[in-house]
């Protein structure tokens, strides 16, 4: 029965006791302790809220990136492209040009050759004429005496030859 | 296989190890015992349960070796302070007062007077015992160790500042992160939590180190001091007051006008308001018994694992050798129990007076809410 039976003495200095445990931790020891802790969950806080910004920036930053190296490519190709075109271009022009100068000197032997042809020609005709009037002269001297007569037969003919 | 059954073997040499001082003791404790009495585990246990003016640390070359605590006594009008030695006489008497050793009022302290007839009997004044006794000395030494921890504690804050804790706070700061946020934040949110946080975490210390180090075997410690119904009352009784001196109206309003309860249970006979105030009472009643109750069940748990040995001891050695490795077995199963059961009280104790005050302060919806934001 004395076991659940409070006794006075007990209870006096369990309140005592307590009550000055109670005010001694609550002046000295709690406000330390829970300043501290709640002064690095703030840091914590804080830093983990940091580290989210400093991802989402990367994550900008990536895609920025990202955006920058498609562009450069872009502007690559744009430029190949380009330098090909302007190559395909010099290379038609210069053979356009090749093709007019040989059409050009192909035109110009042509007439050379025309021409040295006909002066060929005429030289060879007057050497004919010239031969064939010798020719004739000798088969046709005695009928053709008279110089006027011949010079006649000689017109005539010459326009009957043909070359 | 071959290592589990190696396993077992050494425990079993570990324990007859730890076991054959007990048996060595059992038997002197036999043969002493034979020639004054007979060995009462009952009363072994109960004089280790119950509070005392005199701490008996162990007995030494034959003799005892106890710290006399002093005995502080109000008596008619005035004090009497002096050392619970001076009861040592055959008597067990000092001045007027007698330290009564049998029934009637064993163990306590009484006030002596002579009769008509000049025999010496008991005065129906009893004198108030404030004395220092073992339950008291045990109080202060766990808080001495209270005290002595945070202030480490506080010291380590102090230096590491915000960084991680290291050394005790690091060990202290999950148990305190677990007072701070799963019982009082829970149950009170964190507006009224902060402002009840000291005499919550207090609590919870208090209780703590009074239940750890009451396990403890050996001088200083081990005295029954959460297992002390005045200690359970005071703690009990303040949580009482603390929840009383800041209850609110909605409670008061709560508790004799339930607006849930239909009328007919209001009045004519008002069985709702009559259920809620014996609540307000059964409440702190109940913190004081289930506290009390599991405390000192544990010592006379661990009491009765220690007593078999002495019991089958008494009757040859031969048993009590045998009985003793079940003993050692059983008693570091209750340790270990009692270990377990030393945080799950203080966490009860703690937890229920939160769950209260958040009933006193108006419900715990609002708390609740509070908490999860």
């Amino acid at each position: 029965m004395e076991l659940v039976m409070p006794g006075i003495g007990v209870l006096f200095w369990t309140c005592l006791i307590f009550i000055l445990l109670f005010l001694i931790l609550r002046k000295w020891a709690f406000p330390v302790i829970n300043g501290m802790l709640e002064k690095r969950e703030e840091k914590i806080a804080t830093a983990l809220s940091r580290t989210e910004s400093m991802r989402e920036e990367m994550e900008r930053m990536q895609v920025e990136n990202k955006a920058m190296m498609e562009q450069a490519r872009s502007e690559r190709e744009r430029i190949l492209a380009e330098a090909d075109q302007i190559k395909r271009k010099i290379e038609e022009e210069s053979r356009e040009k090749a093709h007019a100068e040989y059409e050009r000197m192909m035109a110009s032997a042509r007439n050379d050759i025309d021409r040295e042809r006909r002066m060929a020609l005429d030289e060879i005709k007057k050497q004919v004429v010239s031969v064939s009037v010798d020719m004739a002269e000798k088969i046709l001297g005695a009928e053709l005496s008279d110089s006027d007569r011949q010079q006649a037969y000689i017109e005539q003919e010459l326009k009957n030859v043909k070359l | 296989m071959e290592m589990k059954s190696l396993y077992y073997r050494l425990l079993l040499v570990a324990c007859l190890a730890t076991a054959w001082p007990c048996v060595l003791f059992a038997r002197q404790d036999s043969v002493a015992g034979a020639s004054r009495e007979r060995f009462n585990a009952g009363e072994l246990i109960l004089d280790h349960v119950t509070d005392k003016h005199s701490w008996h640390i162990c007995d030494w070359g034959g003799k005892k070796v106890e710290l006399h605590l002093p005995v502080i006594l109000f008596h008619e009008g005035g004090f009497h302070v002096f050392s619970s030695a001076r009861f040592e006489n055959p008597e067990h008497t000092y001045k007027d007062f007698q330290l009564r050793t049998e029934n009637p009022r064993k163990g306590k302290i009484v006030a002596l007077e002579k009769a008509e007839d000049g025999s010496v009997r008991i005065a129906a004044a009893n004198p108030l015992d404030f004395s220092i006794t073992k339950t008291v000395f045990g109080l202060m030494v766990s808080c001495v160790v209270i005290l002595v921890l945070f202030w480490f504690i506080v010291r380590s804050y102090k230096r590491n500042g915000e960084n991680a804790p290291r050394g005790v706070a690091a060990l202290f700061e999950p148990v305190f992160l677990f007072v701070r946020n799963d019982i009082v934040y829970a149950n009170l949110g964190k507006k009224h939590g902060d402002r009840f946080l000291p005499y919550m975490a207090t609590l919870f210390f208090f209780i703590l180190l009074g239940n750890l180090l009451g396990i403890v075997p050996f001088f200083p410690f081990g005295a029954n001091v959460t297992g002390n119904i005045s200690v359970t009352f005071v703690l009990a009784f303040l949580t009482y007051l603390v929840t009383m001196r800041h209850s609110t109206k909605k409670f008061w309003s709560h508790t004799f006008n339930n607006p849930g309860v239909p009328m007919w249970m209001k009045f004519p006979l008002p069985l709702m308001p009559l259920i809620e105030a014996m609540e307000l009472i059964t409440k702190p009643f109940v913190l004081m018994i289930r506290l009390f109750a599991n405390m000192t069940a544990g010592h006379i748990i661990i009491l009765g694992f220690v007593s078999l040995v002495l019991i089958f001891g008494a009757v040859g050695p031969a048993l009590g050798f045998m009985v003793s490795p079940l003993t050692v077995l059983f008693g570091l199963f209750a340790d270990a129990l009692e270990l377990l059961v030393s945080f799950i009280q203080a966490y009860i104790f703690t937890t229920l007076s939160c769950t209260y005050l958040a009933d006193a302060l108006g419900g715990p919806a609002e708390s609740a809410v509070e908490a999860h934001e």
